[in-house]
Parts: structure tokens; C-alpha cells; sequence
């Protein structure tokens, strides 16, 4: 499945819609206009890859690469604004520079050709056959193709390989699907009538038609969605080194089993109240088996070393809350958050909703604190069973 | 310790990304968005005085501190952090106050320094901190954080 060319513009035009209403895309983007045409950039086997469009804002000028191959997952590739595209200039330049360098060159037609996505060339061709490669900007000769014994997607510098066919075909698959589900988004009868040629932040406010933005979720007293009631406290660390006992404390009062950090402190071996100690590294494990014991093994808790936020996502959505160390500290998740709308290879917004025991005797709920920016240690999770 | 001062218009730039974060919806509340509502950002620094992070109030009514924003040096954010129950603002933003109770933890022939923002061990937990120099010179760190006053723990470990 690829996309029409004459469809590219509206399909660039919705998506930078999208991510200007998300606010991925900042003001400059505001009243940004999509240009008609587009240069088509091709795989080194000749297959159209993504289109190239130039924007527009005034005397500002801009791009975005739109994906017209299923194999990039998503539509929206790239945009900067800033940056000129001007296809004629640099085909003249590319000419030039051809000439320079080779004096007889015969060529009947010329491309634009990702040799090493996303590095692009001009491929200058004589009834289909190359004749010349330079690359863009710098213009230097691309060499020709050599076979080198090395893993698919791993190319040398200034090597020529081809994005389609290095791509793994389980790849592929899952990124067609993905391609196919995003196109439908925009396929939807609500948008028939929108011109998304005009990048705004309202654009895309249509009746009846809300694009998920975020997905997120926090714990509640079931996972039916239609019953939506948080369902998690916070607690102040007593102490300024007891923040586990108050993280432990947290969870266990999710499952409706009350201990105070006192009690708790002793169980971890945490000292008292007058002589209070923290949980030396060596000891983590304890609170493995610290909340077994207390809640006589109705919850098997397991210890996860430097956690991913898929487990915490995971977690979440089976309604479970985690405790989760950070250097010298310990706090528990009770929700998370990611943007669904964002650039390809670049990361979205990833975020947990962490009920933190710190400051002492008050502690913060913080909504939300950005994954990108924390070091997670470790994580516990804990499952429910027996009831 | 050498504390390096930041950028003469590094605040208000700080505050201008706290502003847009607000308003954008994606963290912060009604009360975070109310117009007046977010303070003068102050700059969060390593226990040693570099520049961490910095640490932008949102007051709440009656001289209260709501919530807060800490956002790293370039605007990046850390996170949105909110009080179940709002403290007094001058706990956490009034040089006088934090010294008043560092002041418990002072023993004789110590002079207190001046009060800066930073952290004990993890930038997630803020605390203000007093270095005390005694007559022979030597410095010793208390922190504050809201109504604890505490020596750093000695040894690592999770607390």
C-alpha cells in the first residue's frame, strides 16, 4: 500500500494538523502553508519512498517528508521550518556540480534517490541505468555498490544501501499495518470537508471528530473504564529516610491492608522513630518479601531491575500501583501518560503519575513527571492472589 | 563550594517555558493556570553549586504553595508536582524562614550561611540547604525540607 501523489499534500496536511493541535509543533507552524507539488524521493531500488513538500509562512520557508511507502510505519517523517526546499535550485546546482566534474556525462533524466535513508542524492540515469550519483549539498560522487558481508540496516559511512530492501520483513509487516490504520484515521467522512492545506491549531476541531492524543491511565477500583474513580493516597514519608516505608505503606493500603510506617519500619529494619535509618542497597530485596509476609501471601511481588515504562504502563493498566526506586529514593506509580501523535524516530511524551513521599510529613503527588528526565533503579510490582 | 550564578535572563526564560507548558494542558491545573498564579522561578543547584534544575512555585490562596514545576536548565520538563495540603509558601521560598529553622540544628560557635535550593542525593527530593562553618572553618550541610531539618544521612541506601 503506498499513497496517490496527488494525496500526499492532504495526508501532510492532516498530520502536521494533528501535532500542532497536540502542541508538538510550536508557533512557527501557525498559519503555515502546505505548497503544491513536492519532490518524490525513491529507494535505492527505485520504489517511491516519501515526497518532499515545501512550506510556507511569509518570507519563512520550510519542508515535510511524507511517507508514501507503507515500510516507514507512519506518514509523517520529518519537518523543519527554517530550512528551504527548493527542488529546481538544487537539481541547477546538482548539474553543475555534475559537469565540473565529468565533462561527457550523458544522463536523460535525473531523481532524487535516499542511498542511505535518510541521506539524499541526485541519481542522474541514461534509459534507467545510473551514470551518476552526488551527493546532495555536498556533491560528492556516491560510490558504487559493493557486496560487504555485514548485518542488514547496519551500512558503513558513505555506503549506497537500500531502506526497503535491508528492512526485515516482520518489519514491514507491522509497520503496513500501522501505516494503513493511521490513512484511516483521515479517511473519516467528519474530514471530507476540511482543507488541512493550512496548518492550525483549531484545524482539525471538527463535530464529532476527537483524535486521541495521549493515552492515559491511573488506578481506580476496576479496570471497567466507564467507572472512573481514583482510588490511590498519598502518604508522607515520617521520617527523611524513610521514604520505602512510606512507599510500601502506599501499596499495601491499596490492598486494603493497614500498617503504619512504624510497624513497617521495623519489618524493613528502617530503625524507629528517634533513630531512624534508610535501606541499604544490599537489602532491596527485602521489600520482596517484607509485603509478602504482611499480607501473608495474598500479593507475590516481584523486583524488576532498571524497568522500562511499558512495565509501568502495563502494571497500570491491570490496575496494579508500583513502587519505584530512583538513587537514593523511593516513590510509588499510580498512573501513566505517552503521546500517540509525535515524529517518527523521534520520542513522544512519556510520563507517571508518581505519589512521591518526599517532602517528609507531606509528600507531593506529581502529575506528571517526564520518564525522559529520571533514572529508574528498580520497580516492584505486586499481584493480587488470593482474595 | 563555587555557585555559579545562571544567565541574567535565564528566569524569566524559565518562567515563559513554565507559562507555555501550563497553558499548552498537557500538565498543571486550574489553579496552576490561574493568571498570577506562578511565582519567580528559583534555581535548583547540586549539592557541590552547580545549576540542576529549577524550581517555579504556584501559590495557592492565603500564602499557600499549591504546586510547584521543576524544569531542567534548557525548559525541558521534570515534572508537575502538587501538595495534598498546601503549605506555607514562606516553607519552601523565604530565605528567613528556612534559615529560622535551620537554626534548630546549630551548635555552638556555628555560623549559617546563606540558604540555597538544591537537593539530598536525588533532584526529586528538594530541600533547602544551610551551610554551617565553625571557628576553625570547617562546613558542615543541614537540610530543610518544609518542617524536617536533617543532617545528610551518612552512607548511601534508599531513604
Amino acid at each position: 500500500m503506498s499513497i496517490a501523489r496527488d494525496f500526499v499534500q492532504r495526508i501532510a496536511g492532516f498530520e502536521l494538523n494533528a501535532l500542532r493541535a497536540a502542541e508538538v509543533l510550536g508557533e512557527e507552524y501557525e498559519k503555515v502553508r502546505i505548497r503544491p507539488g513536492g519532490t518524490p524521493i525513491h529507494d535505492l531500488n527505485g520504489t517511491p519512498l516519501y515526497h518532499r513538500l515545501p512550506l510556507a509562512r511569509g518570507a519563512n520557508a520550510g519542508y515535510v517528508d511524507v511517507a508514501v511507502h507503507e515500510a516507514f510505519g507512519e506518514p509523517l517523517l520529518a519537518t523543519a521550518m527554517g530550512l528551504d526546499w527548493d527542488e529546481k535550485a538544487l537539481v541547477e546546482e546538482g548539474k553543475r556540480a555534475a559537469r565540473k566534474g565529468r565533462r561527457g556525462l550523458k544522463y536523460d533524466r535525473i531523481r532524487f534517490v535516499a542511498f542511505s535513508y535518510p541521506k539524499i542524492a541526485l541519481q542522474f540515469l541514461r534509459d534507467e541505468q545510473e551514470t551518476l550519483m552526488l551527493e546532495l549539498g555536498t556533491w560528492t560522487e556516491v560510490p558504487p555498490a559493493t557486496k560487504r558481508d555485514r548485518k542488514p540496516l547496519e551500512p558503513e559511512n558513505f555506503e549506497r544501501w537500500s531502506f526497503l530492501d535491508e528492512l526485515p520483513q516482520e518489519v514491514r509487516r507491522a509497520r503496513a499495518r500501522n501505516f494503513k490504520k493511521r490513512l484511516g484515521l483521515w479517511a473519516v467522512p467528519q474530514l471530507r470537508r476540511i482543507d488541512p492545506r493550512l496548518v492550525a491549531l483549531d484545524t482539525l476541531r471538527v463535530r464529532d471528530f476527537a483524535i486521541r492524543l495521549f493515552d492515559t491511565r491511573e488506578l481506580h477500583y476496576s479496570t471497567r473504564n466507564t467507572d472512573h474513580v481514583p482510588c490511590y493516597e498519598l502518604r508522607g514519608q515520617r521520617t527523611n529516610v524513610w521514604c520505602v516505608a512510606a512507599s510500601v505503606e502506599m501499596v499495601l493500603n491499596f490492598y486494603r491492608y493497614t500498617y503504619d510506617q512504624v510497624r513497617l519500619a521495623t519489618e524493613l529494619g528502617l530503625g524507629t522513630l528517634s533513630n531512624p535509618n534508610g535501606l541499604p542497597y544490599a537489602r532491596v530485596g527485602d521489600v520482596v518479601t517484607v509485603m509478602e509476609n504482611l499480607s501473608s501471601s495474598s500479593l507475590d511481588v516481584t523486583m524488576h531491575t532498571n524497568p522500562a515504562f511499558n512495565l509501568f504502563r502495563d502494571e497500570i493498566r491491570a490496575n496494579r500501583p508500583l513502587i519505584s526506586f530512583i538513587p537514593g529514593h523511593s516513590r510509588t506509580v499510580a498512573g501513566y501518560t505517552r503521546s500517540l501523535i509525535h515524529l517518527v524516530n523521534q520520542i513522544g511524551f512519556t510520563g507517571l503519575l508518581v505519589y512521591d513521599p518526599w517532602p517528609p510529613n507531606a509528600g507531593v503527588i506529581t502529575r506528571w513527571e517526564n520518564f525522559a528526565t529520571q533514572t529508574y533503579q528498580y520497580a516492584y510490582s505486586s499481584v493480587l492472589q488470593q482474595v | 563550594m563555587t555557585k555559579r550564578a545562571p544567565p541574567p535572563d535565564a528566569s524569566q526564560r524559565i518562567r515563559e517555558a513554565a507559562q507555555r507548558l501550563l497553558a499548552s494542558g498537557a500538565v498543571g491545573d486550574e489553579r496552576a493556570r490561574r493568571p498570577g498564579a506562578l511565582g519567580t522561578p528559583v534555581p535548583v543547584r547540586t549539592p557541590s553549586g552547580e545549576l540542576n534544575s529549577w524550581f517555579v512555585p504556584v501559590a495557592a490562596d492565603g500564602g499557600r504553595l499549591a504546586a510547584f514545576l521543576q524544569l531542567l536548565p534548557d525548559g525541558t520538563l521534570m515534572r508537575f508536582s502538587s501538595f495534598a495540603t498546601p503549605p506555607p509558601a514562606a516553607d519552601w521560598l523565604d530565605a528567613k524562614t528556612i534559615l529560622r529553622r535551620a537554626r534548630a540544628a546549630q551548635r555552638p560557635g556555628e555560623t549559617p550561611g546563606r540558604p540555597f535550593l538544591t537537593y539530598d542525593r536525588n533532584p526529586d527530593r528538594l530541600a533547602w540547604g544551610v551551610i554551617f562553618t565553625d571557628a576553625r572553618g570547617a562546613e558542615r550541610l543541614v537540610f530543610v525540607a518544609g518542617d524536617a531539618v536533617y543532617s545528610p544521612p551518612v552512607g548511601g541506601g534508599v531513604s
